[in-house]
């Protein structure tokens, strides 16, 4: 199509908006680069959603641990992963399997960050996926045939694995890696997507001479944690890749680890092609309650104060969304995701922590929220449509008694016992809401009996989807919050809802699965969340014919 | 409750107040066990019934294709039985709800002296490609022997060609129909990689090979004295 040429001067003027709409496909584990989880898609709207009706399930038989991923949609293949490290590649029209892939993990894993695996990356004929053992395998696309793997470092010297999905960005493949809780010293890797050698290496904790070192006492920056786990984003017009550092480790021990503890806890901004540091925002230094910020980074660009900024959110364990500007990582915003928070007492205009409160050693101490989070990994979505960011909430507490302890490499390093307990107001349980993206202005809020552990999906056709732990998968408005649709799927919900189509026809798919570390505390709360049932499968909906 | 007292009367207080202690600094840490055998990523143990030689063994050997981990080289074999002491003291009574498999094999725990100060050395700079002492990743061959490098290149190492010009040194793996698995030995760590056989051009012998930078001689003097020290 040819425009006139005052047209092209004023498309020339425009600044560059990110885009983070996924449309027939769903390319990557947040929808796009810039992880809004949101689907262009509008066949399925507030006025038919109610006609949903399930097309086809894939059972994958491997319950542990549930199903915690997010498929991906390439050009009518769905991509999925189970725990172990299964992939399984299916016909998205109707759930044929198309080929399995089993990643032969060592028998004695032995390893604290649990079985689960949270999806793949899809591109350049390959699909790639994190390991348990701490290694990256690269598939062919079409036959599942084991490409490459290359070990990134022996699980037992770390004492970490790979659960998070693995970022492809044009020839590299960039994964994170857990270890947070173990006394180890975390990084961010990148491999050469053809070949599988490493390109670049970022150690989210500074080595001796580099800038942030003097931010660690002593030699407890070998054994600080500052893990991965969460997948990354990427902002291709500024070549940045945008990561959330867990906390630092011992988990609540912080006396022999005296500073800031830099980078942990903070959102990083690598150069795509180096890795190298462009800027850091840290939200919490000296993290003592085990605050990770390892969710995901949600990049939009949004009006502040009348002038458009390419800005970053993201939120953190600890209940608070950040808002940054991504390209200098200036502070914009904080606002609470959660009511019951009492680590700090707020957050000044520069971004700076108020009124800290730090458990002493021995003491036991109520800390709210508890160590699940104010909100937990399972993503936000942010639809402009509304113009709202759609997140979940957690309102519980801990009693937190911290212990000293000595690193001893690749072990656990935590540094203290916790126990759940009520909050302090109201009744312990979840909720989802809807907000002013910048501003944290509260449009809607759904209350759940237990917290809401699954990822939000929301969609041109202004529905929002997510599940509940009790199984149910559910629609509401998107401007409202008011419960459109549900279906039952038998166990919890746990991973990440996606929208595709396929032959023009859009598809609605969850995985159903309960498990996750967090799913086996509630139990500390809940007694019956103990019989929650396990289970591992992809449900797939479409409108009635 | 007369069944509970004559049951603690029967047990080792001294062993389930140690075992409580071990439990709550080695067990209940992290997303582990709960504090006193509440349920967290782990199962709840308080309030159920295992037998005593089920929670010995899966204390000391771990549980395979699980999170839990064996604690035989960290706890000694009296630093275990006090932690299922303690379980046991959580215990609801009753019959176990897991039968012992097989009565295990009273072998004790090796829980052993601090690491060799050679042995993080060695799995830092040589166990991307070499295994000693159960360590590392045997791609290259064991070192636990080798006394120096040989001229030109080591036998192992070959050349790859491939027919879109890519060349690199590797270690072949496996040939099976219409594919070769080779180790790309590029740049560390080394990269498995399955090649078609329709792809490759040429795999010859290398006619010589930089190994990546041999440590400096202190360190070197370390990994040895590990090596050497290793069962």
């Amino acid at each position: 199509m040819r425009l006139p040429l005052f047209l092209l001067a004023f498309a020339a003027s425009l600044p560059a908006q990110i885009d983070g709409g996924a449309g027939q496909n769903w390319p990557h584990y947040g929808g796009l680069h810039s992880f809004w989880r949101y689907s262009t898609l509008s066949q399925v709207n507030r006025s038919n959603v109610a006609k949903l009706t399930p097309k086809w399930v894939f059972q994958s038989g491997q319950i542990e641990g549930g199903m915690q991923g997010t498929p991906i949609v390439v050009d009518g293949v769905m991509y999925i992963t189970t725990s172990f490290n299964r992939v399984y590649a299916l016909d998205a029209g109707t759930g044929r399997e198309i080929w399995r892939y089993s990643y032969q993990n060592p028998k004695d894993l032995g390893i604290i960050y649990g079985p689960w695996n949270r999806g793949v990356a899809v591109g350049q004929g390959k699909v790639f996926m994190g390991t348990l053992d701490n290694s990256v395998v690269a598939l062919d696309q079409k036959s599942g045939r084991e490409m490459w793997k290359v070990n990134v470092e022996p699980m037992a010297q770390c004492g970490c694995n790979i659960t998070g999905a693995p970022l492809l960005v044009k020839d590299k493949v960039i994964v994170g890696v857990t270890g947070g809780d173990s006394a180890h010293r975390g990084y961010i890797n990148a491999f050469d997507a053809k070949t599988g050698r490493q390109a670049w290496r970022f150690w989210t904790i500074p080595g001796p001479g580099e800038p942030g070192h003097d931010t660690w006492e002593g030699d407890s920056w070998k054994s600080g944690g500052g893990s991965s786990w969460m997948t990354g984003s990427y902002d291709p017009e500024l070549n940045l890749v945008y990561w959330g550092v867990g906390n630092p480790a011992a988990d609540f021990y912080g006396d022999s680890r005296k500073g800031k503890n830099l980078y942990t806890d903070s959102v990083v901004a690598l150069d795509a092609d180096t890795g190298k540091l462009k800027w850091y925002h840290q939200q919490v230094p000296h993290d003592v309650w085990d605050w990770d910020t390892a969710y995901e980074c949600l990049l939009v660009d949004l009006p502040v104060k009348g002038k458009t900024r390419k800005l970053l959110i993201n939120t953190n364990k600890g209940g608070y969304t950040f808002v940054v500007d991504r390209t200098n990582g200036e502070f914009i915003s904080a606002w609470p995701v959660a009511q019951n928070i009492n680590w700090i007492k707020g957050i000044d205009e520069k971004g700076n922590l108020i009124g800290r409160n730090e458990p002493p050693v021995g003491v036991p101490t109520v800390i709210c929220p508890s160590i699940g989070g104010g909100r937990q990994w399972n993503q936000g979505s942010y639809s402009p449509k509304s113009g709202w960011l759609y997140t979940t909430g957690i309102e519980w507490c801990e009693d937190v008694t911290v212990q000293k302890e000595e690193p001893k490499e690749g072990k656990e390093f935590f540094g203290g016992v916790f126990k759940l307990r009520p909050p302090l107001t109201g009744a312990p349980g979840g909720h989802l809401d809807a907000y002013d993206p910048i501003g944290g202005k509260k449009h809607w809020t759904y209350p759940a009996k237990y917290p809401l552990l699954a990822s939000i999906l929301s969609t041109a056709g202004e529905v929002v989807f997510t599940g509940d732990a009790e199984g149910h998968f559910f629609a509401l408005d998107g401007r409202s919050g008011a419960k459109l649709w549900s279906f039952q799927t038998g166990s919890g919900h746990r991973g990440g809802p996606i929208a595709y189509s396929v032959k023009g026809k859009q598809y609605v798919a969850t995985p159903s699965g309960w498990g996750s570390a967090v799913a086996g505390l509630m139990s500390q709360l809940w007694p019956e969340a103990e019989n929650f049932r396990g289970g591992s499968a992809v449900f797939v909906f479409g409108l009635a014919e | 409750m007369i069944w509970l007292a004559l049951f603690l009367a029967g047990a080792d207080q001294n062993a389930v107040s140690r075992g409580e202690k071990i439990f709550a600094q080695s067990c209940s840490v992290g997303y582990c066990h709960g504090m006193a055998g509440a349920a967290a990523r782990g199962p709840r143990l308080r309030g159920r019934t295992f037998a005593k030689d089920y929670l010995y063994k899966a204390t000391r050997d771990g549980i395979p294709k699980s999170a839990m981990p064996g604690w035989k080289e960290r706890l000694k074999d009296d630093e275990i039985w006090a932690v299922v002491e303690y379980i046991q003291s959580l215990s609801a009574g009753g019959a176990p709800e897991t039968a012992p498999a097989a009565t295990p094999a009273p072998g004790p725990s090796v829980a052993q002296a601090p690491a060799h100060p050679g042995q993080a050395l060695f799995v830092e700079r040589c166990g991307g490609c070499h295994a000693a002492a159960g360590k590392g990743t045997a791609v290259g061959p064991s070192i636990s022997r080798v006394t120096a490098m040989p001229a030109g290149a080591p036998k192992q190492v070959q050349i790859v060609k491939l027919k879109d010009g890519e060349t690199f040194p590797a270690v072949v793996v496996s040939r099976e129909e219409g594919f070769v698995q080779v180790y790309d030995l590029t740049s560390p760590p080394p990269v498995k990689r399955t090649l078609e056989s329709a792809e490759i051009a040429s795999i010859t012998a290398a006619a010589s090979w930089p190994h990546p930078a041999a440590p400096t001689p202190e360190e070197l003097a370390s990994i040895i004295g590990y090596l050497r020290a290793a069962p």
